[in-house]
C-alpha cells in the first residue's frame, strides 16, 4: 500500500489559528477575572496565531503579582493540561 | 452497589519528598517544602491547579519556586530541580504513577520583594494516575 504523504496548507492553518482569537482573549478574560482587579487584557493577536496578554495594569497588582505570583495562580485556576 | 471512590496523588507532598530525597543524595544543602523556610538554598511547592484529565489521569499543574543567597546560586538550585521534576516519569514511585511531565511555564527569573532574594521558578503539568481507594 502506498504511503500517504500530508502536505499542511500552512497559509489555511495560520488563518485557522488567527480565528481562534476570540477563544484566546475569552480564556485571557477569565485569567484576569481570576486575578483580581488591577489587571488588563491585551489582546493582540499575532500575524500567525491568536494571542492575548493579561498582565498587571497598575503598580500596586506589579507588587502583588510579585509577591503573589498571582498571575501563575489565576493562570492554574483556568487552564487544564495536556 | 457501592461507589468507588477514586483519589488523585498528593502531588505536593509527592514533589517535595522526592526533591529533598535527590537533594540529600547529590550532598546539596537544599530543601525543598510547601511554604517558604528561610534557607539559603530552598524551594517551594505548589500546587496552582490544573484540572483532572480523564477518569484515572489527573494533571496538577505545579509551581516551583527556588530562592538562593545569589541569583546564580538560584538559577543553578532552579536548573536542578527543573531536571528533576523531568526525570519524575521514568522513576518508580510508592504513592503514585507518573505519566508525563510538560512545562506550562518555563524557567524564569523572578525576584521575590518579600525576602529580597533572587528567586527562579517555573511551572510543571505532572500528569499521574488517580487511584481507587
Amino acid at each position: 500500500m502506498a504511503k500517504a504523504r500530508v502536505v499542511l496548507h500552512m497559509k489555511g492553518v495560520n488563518e485557522v489559528l488567527r480565528e481562534a482569537q476570540p477563544i484566546v482573549d475569552d480564556a485571557a478574560g477569565r485569567v484576569r477575572a481570576n486575578a483580581g482587579p488591577g489587571y488588563e487584557v491585551e489582546s493582540k493577536p499575532h500575524i500567525w496565531t491568536g494571542r492575548a496578554y493579561v498582565q498587571p495594569a497598575t503598580v500596586k497588582a506589579a507588587r502583588d503579582n510579585a509577591k503573589h505570583n498571582t498571575l501563575a495562580r489565576a493562570l492554574g485556576s483556568v487552564v487544564g493540561g495536556g | 452497589m457501592v461507589a468507588e471512590i477514586l483519589q488523585a496523588p498528593d502531588i505536593e507532598g509527592m514533589v517535595v519528598q522526592f526533591l529533598n530525597a535527590q537533594f540529600a543524595l547529590r550532598g546539596d544543602t537544599a530543601r525543598a517544602a510547601t511554604r517558604y523556610v528561610e534557607r539559603p538554598r530552598t524551594v517551594r511547592v505548589g500546587r496552582i491547579g490544573g484540572p483532572r484529565k480523564n477518569l484515572v489521569v489527573d494533571a496538577p499543574m505545579v509551581l516551583v519556586e527556588c530562592w538562593a543567597d545569589d541569583s546564580v546560586g538560584a538559577s543553578e538550585l532552579a536548573t536542578l530541580t527543573r531536571s528533576l521534576v523531568w526525570s519524575m516519569p521514568q522513576r518508580n514511585f510508592s504513592t503514585a504513577t507518573v505519566y508525563r511531565v510538560f512545562e506550562t511555564g518555563g524557567l524564569q527569573s523572578f525576584p521575590d520583594p518579600s525576602t529580597n532574594q533572587p528567586r527562579y521558578q517555573f511551572i510543571a503539568t505532572i500528569e499521574c494516575r488517580i487511584k481507587p481507594i
